[in-house]
């Protein structure tokens, strides 16, 4: 028997539901309507996560900010999940402050390091990107400041 | 060179104000160089030059479109950025740029507006991500979520785990429901007080109203008033029109206990009230107490029986009392004033009931009299010596119970039979016989006729076929009962009153006996539109929602 762990990880969430699954969850959450039960709105919500499509996952870190608000005993379920979707939607800044936020809670959990990490990689990256674009954009306005000058002289 | 092309280039660089002028310049070297190619053939130079001429005025007018064009557009295009740049969407981006460090955040999001807004809703603000309680289940959403994904996989062990944790996942939403129903309780109870407040500022604007329409009218002189019996003005009778009606009881949930109070006397033995939250008239002994049902106040005390009060009817501010000691008094509970005595009866009267300036009084003395309330004279008086009561209930007042309507009135006897009279030939037009034991209490309406009596029964009749619709047996002699189109309230001498629902056919209970362990019996209720009053042996009364 091999008991599911607390959190999904980071894997898990970036494999897509398929589309009829997804469909069971979504019709379930729009049948209950304004009183579905927070397990109905967390799967549909997990499901639009996982899935590749931005718009499933802005719809899915929606639902999931309303059940952060509304459950306060559910905020950490509801947070991890807001940090993978933020993540996913490339929000890094948010994910950051939500995995931070838990791990000040449950410091030792692999599962938020994991994505704490992943996090903090693809924020270096993109800073080093930055980095490189700024640069080239200085390198770029150097050379034609230069030759203006030396045109002008 | 020709005047003709110099006049055309110039042409072209006046009439294009964008075109750069070294740009116009070599347009027109162009164009001379060509034309002093043409030169050579001087038999066609005169048709180009008129296709130039042409061109050229095409040239131009294009230019000038253009420019005008972009005149126009500019001012609301231009009016749009100003916008952008006041508006709070602007504002909202600039700060979300400086809360952003990663370059790729700021190209999506400086590409769509719809990004920016989407992460303005979602995004959580860091007070909210302080406070993260733990918890009280050991499992996950997650884990519930593929807990349920993985129901039926084939594997015992499995399954069992996979219903546990959907078990303790649905056990812990019952919870969280039960917290919410209990927020919205809490809610409700708000905004209940809220409705008692402003039907008690109701009820205190309406006094004030009342006063000062007395005051317009002015009290009569009390000279006039020295030799003449003390006359009952016609519109004294009937209520002033109530504007506000209270609805308070309709939102306490059945059975709720609305207000208690001790009369602080013995017993009180019959009741009436004007409106829920109204006015109350207690009969405890020989005393009628006034309160007020709203504030549980004791307005007045009227003195004047020297025996214990049997009866009373309450109509607006006039009172009817009727006692052992034989008299029949009228009161004005506005004044707290008597009114009148009519003597007449030999014997306690028993049951009293007016309708109009009708009043009709059933005595021990066998007799039944109509009164005329405004000369206060008796107008014809039945005789009911033939009714002997029953086996055994030797204790019972010969005439238990009556009400009249026009000409019409209904008696129940101590012979457990009740009796349709015709006010008008004094003859018993109908009788309704089934009771085994003396009727204590009946009342009747348009249809029906409901009788109450010591033999542990009440009775609804149908008054136009003379027959029992229906018989609701209880454990005791019914002592009091009122009913309405939806409901019978009755009494029957215990702690607690009976309550049946005409429509569902259901018989429920409420009173101090669903309460408290030793609770006195109540004898006397009333009720109206769901507030049910009762009376106590204690002296205590209650009010109730059913």
């Amino acid at each position: 028997m091999n008991a599911t762990t607390y959190y999904a990880s980071l894997e898990e969430c970036k494999k897509p539901l398929p589309n009829e699954e997804l469909e069971i969850l979504a019709k379930q959450y729009n049948r209950e309507g304004d009183h579905a039960s927070i397990q109905t709105r967390f799967n549909y919500a997990w499901g639009l996560i996982k899935s590749n499509d931005p718009e499933h996952q802005r719809m899915g870190v929606e639902i999931l900010t309303q059940l952060f608000k509304s459950a306060p005993e559910r905020r950490r379920d509801s947070l991890y999940y807001l940090s993978i979707g933020c993540y996913k939607l490339g929000d890094y800044t948010n994910a950051r402050r939500y995995a931070d936020a838990l791990l000040r809670y449950d410091p030792t959990n692999p599962q938020i390091n994991q994505l704490r990490q992943e996090i903090e990689d693809k924020l270096n990256k993109e800073g080093m990107i930055g980095m490189a674009i700024v640069g080239g954009a200085v390198a770029v306005g150097a050379a034609v400041l230069g030759a203006m000058l030396r045109r002008r002289r | 060179m020709k005047p003709s092309t110099r006049i055309n280039g110039s042409k072209i660089g006046r009439h294009g104000p964008s075109t750069d002028p070294t740009f116009a310049y070599s347009l027109h070297l162009a164009w001379v160089i060509w034309l002093r190619m043409e030169d050579s053939f001087s038999s066609v130079v005169t048709a180009t030059n008129n296709n130039l001429t042409r061109l050229s005025r095409t040239v131009a007018t294009t230019a000038s479109a253009l420019s005008s064009t972009y005149g126009e557009l500019s001012a609301p295009s231009y009016q749009q950025a100003m916008q952008d740049l006041s508006g709070p969407l602007f504002r909202k981006r600039l700060f979300s740029f400086q809360a952003r460090t990663s370059p790729s955040e700021i190209v999506k999001s400086s590409l769509t507006t719809d990004a920016t807004r989407f992460r303005l809703t979602t995004s959580l603000p860091d007070n909210l991500l302080v406070s993260l309680p733990a918890p009280q289940t050991a499992y996950s959403l997650y884990q519930g979520f593929v807990a349920t994904q993985s129901a039926d996989s084939g594997d015992p062990n499995q399954d069992l785990e996979s219903c546990a944790i959907r078990k303790e996942l649905a056990t812990y939403e019952i919870q969280e429901l039960d917290a919410r129903i209990a927020e919205l309780n809490k809610l409700r109870r708000v905004v209940f007080d809220k409705v008692a407040d402003l039907e008690k500022e109701e009820r205190r604007i309406e006094r004030r109203l009342g006063d000062s329409k007395m005051i317009e009218n002015g009290s009569p002189d009390p000279e006039d008033l020295k030799d003449l019996p003390r006359q009952i003005p016609k519109t004294r009778r009937k209520s002033m029109p109530k504007r506000a009606v209270p609805t308070l009881q309709k939102f306490y949930a059945a059975g709720d206990t609305i207000t208690k109070f001790d009369t602080g006397s013995d017993s009180v033995v019959m009741l009436d009230f004007d409106t829920p939250f109204g006015t109350l008239v207690a009969a405890t002994g020989p005393r009628l107490q006034v309160w007020d049902l709203g504030s549980s106040d004791r307005l007045l005390t009227l003195e004047g029986h020297d025996a214990a009060v049997q009866c009373l009817q309450v109509e607006g501010p006039l009172v009817v009392s009727g006692a052992n000691d034989a008299m029949v008094k009228l009161w004005d509970i506005s004044e707290g004033a008597e009114l009148q005595t009519l003597h007449g009866h030999l014997d306690a009267v028993t049951t009293l009931h007016f309708d109009d300036n009708t009043l009709v009084t059933g005595s021990n003395d066998k007799t039944i009299r109509q009164w005329d309330i405004d000369s206060g004279r008796c107008i014809q008086t039945l005789d009911v010596l033939w009714t002997r009561p029953s086996e055994g209930w030797a204790s019972a007042g010969t005439v238990g119970a009556l009400q009249n309507f026009d000409a019409a009135l209904a008696t129940g006897t101590a012979d457990g039979i009740v009796r349709l009279w015709d006010l008008r030939s004094g003859r018993v037009q109908r009788t309704l016989a089934g009771h085994m034991g003396p009727v204590t209490c009946l009342q009747f309406d348009g249809v029906n006729l409901v009788s109450g009596s010591l033999d542990n029964s009440v009775r609804v009749w149908d008054l136009r076929a003379g027959s029992v619709i229906d018989v609701l047996n209880y454990s005791s002699g019914i002592t009091s009962l009122h009913f309405d189109a939806t409901r019978i309230v009755c009494a029957t001498g215990q702690p607690i009153i009976q309550v049946y629902d005409r429509h569902t056919k259901a018989q429920w209970t409420c009173g101090p006996g669903d309460t408290e362990a030793d609770a006195a019996p109540v004898v006397a209720v009333r009720q109206q539109k769901g507030y049910l009053v009762g009376g106590q042996t204690s002296g205590d009364v209650g009010v109730w929602a059913c």
